[in-house]
Parts: structure tokens; C-alpha cells; sequence
């Protein structure tokens, strides 16, 4: 029995070696098309120019950047949030169309929630490195902006995402958790039925391999980054740490969960 | 797997929406929703604890077929 599917293995591996050996090639030669590119910039001194364009775009738009996305934000939230109130007032608690459309509202209306709970970070570290650069008069304008942008941008945050779980709970009762808990995600998880468990937790994988494939292109990118931009080795070093968390923590996870006595 | 169910007809026997539905058997509206669809085969407790509710027998209540190229 184990010969018979030792064959198979072997079978299997060999169909797909050729596609394997494909693939690495391909990465060579991506790998070689990207070195030979990065001297001949470096050459004509384009990367230096380009990184110093980057680098201010982004400067400037960590500025203004928060502003901006608490006012988008909240035009979205609003819309959606108030077209799903809207048929949820019209709904008779049984039809299943309506009740997929005002999800589908509650999910627009957090969304850029999420969006502001990651970009808020990355703008706030950004802007400050940027206003300590400025001179003290333009120093005045450019705080005052970034700084009402950032309370506006967390204000909206929080209260959009009260908002939609407490709109979820009116939806359905039998949900806990408030969104201002410190435990939230775990409340609101333990009230999850066995078909909602499943569905989080096959997003959650694909969640996973996304960022595993993610951590991969980004180390491709700072690794282009270091030799070409002058990026330092901290970009690589922090995709390394992100993704060997990423994968041990999934690891570690399966061990805990086979080994659990129910 | 196809599981079929006559869950909506039980249900409409003892007058009971699919949100009463959910309570008696600790599940949310979808899920007994997506369960009279077809489209979730609830696992062998709730499968129980439904058929429990109705006083009747899990294989009353939801039917498996073989698929024909099976």
C-alpha cells in the first residue's frame, strides 16, 4: 500500500516539476532583467531622481492625505449607511435579497473605516517627519491640516465602525460585542454560529496565503528598493519579520488546535 | 453534498420564523436560512437539536441522495 503511494507521489511530482523548473526560470530571469535595469539606471543617475519624486509625493500627500480620507470616508459611510437603514426598514425579517443588499451597504459603509485604520498610521508617522523638515511658517499651516485630519480620520474611524456593529446587532440579536471593547473580536467571535465560524475562517486563509504572497512581492520590491534607491536593509528586514510570523503563527496554531482535547 | 431538507415545511407546521427558528436551536436567521436553501449542511448536533425542536426524526427533516455519477 505505501509502495502504491509512493508511485503516485512520485508520479505527481515529476507532472509537476516541469511547471516548478518553468517558474524558477522565470524568476531568473526576472531577477537578471532587473539587475541589468538597476545598473544602467544607476548609471544615468534616473533612480536617485525618481526616489527623491516618490519620496515628496508621499511627504506631501501624508499632509493632506488624512484630511482627505476622513471627508471621502465619511461621504461613502453616510451614503451606504443610510441606504442600508433605509431597506431595513422595508424588510420583513425573512427575505433573503434584501437582507444580502443591506450587507452589502453595511459592507461598503465600513470599508473605508478599515481603510483609515491602516492609512491613519502610515500618515501620521510619514507627516511627522515631513513637518519637522518644513520652515516654522509653512510649519504652522501644514501642522494644523495634518493634525485635524488625523483626529478627524481616527473620530470617524471609531464611530463608523460603533455604527455598523451596533447595526449588526439590531440585524441580529443574538450578536455581542461591543466596538469599543478592548475584547470585541473575541466577544463578537464566540456569538458567531458554526456557518458563520466557517465562513471567517475560510477568509481568514485566503486572508493568509494573500499576505504570503504579498510579503513576497514586497521583498522583491525592497530588495530592488536597497540596491537601487538606496533603501537600507530595515524594509527587507521588516517583510522578513511579518512574513515569518505570518507563516509560524499559522504553524504553531494548526499544532495547538490538532492537540486540543474537546 | 447534496443534503435536501423539508426544514420550511416543520417550521410552517409549528408557526415559527426563521429568527424563532435560530433561538430555539442557538444559530443565527441566516444560517437556518442558508440551511432551508441548501446552501449550509448543518453538522450532526445542530442537525439534532433541530430535529429535536420538531419531535421528529433527523432523516424526516433532511434527506441525503447520492449524486448519480457517484
Amino acid at each position: 500500500m505505501n509502495k502504491e503511494i509512493e508511485l503516485a507521489n512520485k508520479k505527481e511530482d515529476k507532472k509537476q516539476l516541469i511547471k516548478f523548473v518553468l517558474f524558477m526560470l522565470g524568476c531568473g530571469a526576472l531577477g537578471f532583467i532587473s539587475g541589468f535595469a538597476m545598473s544602467f539606471f544607476e548609471d544615468i543617475s534616473v533612480t536617485q531622481f525618481i526616489s527623491e519624486c516618490i519620496v515628496e509625493i508621499i511627504m506631501i500627500v501624508s499632509i493632506y492625505g488624512p484630511l482627505v480620507l476622513a471627508v471621502v470616508g465619511f461621504v461613502v459611510f453616510a451614503i451606504a449607511f443610510g441606504k442600508a437603514k433605509k431597506l431595513c426598514s422595508t424588510w420583513d425579517g425573512e427575505d433573503d435579497e434584501v437582507y444580502r443588499r443591506i450587507e452589502g451597504f453595511l459592507n461598503i459603509a465600513l470599508a473605508p473605516t478599515i481603510v483609515a485604520q491602516t492609512l491613519v498610521l502610515v500618515f501620521m508617522a510619514i507627516g511627522f517627519v515631513r513637518i519637522d523638515m518644513l520652515s516654522r511658517e509653512k510649519m504652522v499651516i501644514d501642522l494644523v491640516i495634518f493634525g485635524a485630519g488625523i483626529i478627524l480620520s481616527c473620530v470617524f474611524m471609531i464611530a463608523g465602525q460603533v455604527k455598523v456593529v451596533n447595526f449588526e446587532k439590531v440585524l441580529n440579536p443574538e450578536k455581542k460585542g461591543s466596538a469599543l471593547d478592548l475584547k470585541f473580536q473575541e466577544k463578537w467571535m464566540k456569538s458567531l454560529d458554526e456557518a458563520e465560524l466557517s465562513i471567517t475562517y475560510r477568509a481568514t486563509f485566503t486572508s493568509y496565503r494573500a499576505v504570503n504572497m504579498t510579503c513576497g512581492i514586497l521583498w522583491f520590491v525592497c530588495f530592488i528598493g536597497m540596491m537601487s534607491f538606496d533603501l537600507g536593509i530595515a524594509p527587507v528586514c521588516i517583510i522578513g519579520v511579518i512574513w515569518l510570523v505570518s507563516q509560524m503563527s499559522y504553524v504553531i496554531a494548526c499544532m495547538k488546535i490538532e492537540n486540543q482535547k474537546k | 453534498m447534496p443534503l435536501y431538507n423539508h426544514l420550511k415545511e416543520y417550521r410552517a407546521k409549528i408557526n415559527v420564523n426563521q429568527q424563532e427558528m435560530g433561538a430555539l436551536v442557538g444559530v443565527s436567521r441566516q444560517t437556518i436560512s442558508q440551511i432551508e436553501r441548501g446552501d449550509y449542511s448543518p453538522s450532526v448536533t445542530l442537525a439534532l437539536k433541530i430535529a429535536r425542536v420538531f419531535d421528529a426524526r433527523v432523516e424526516d427533516i433532511f434527506i441525503y441522495e447520492e449524486e448519480e455519477n457517484e
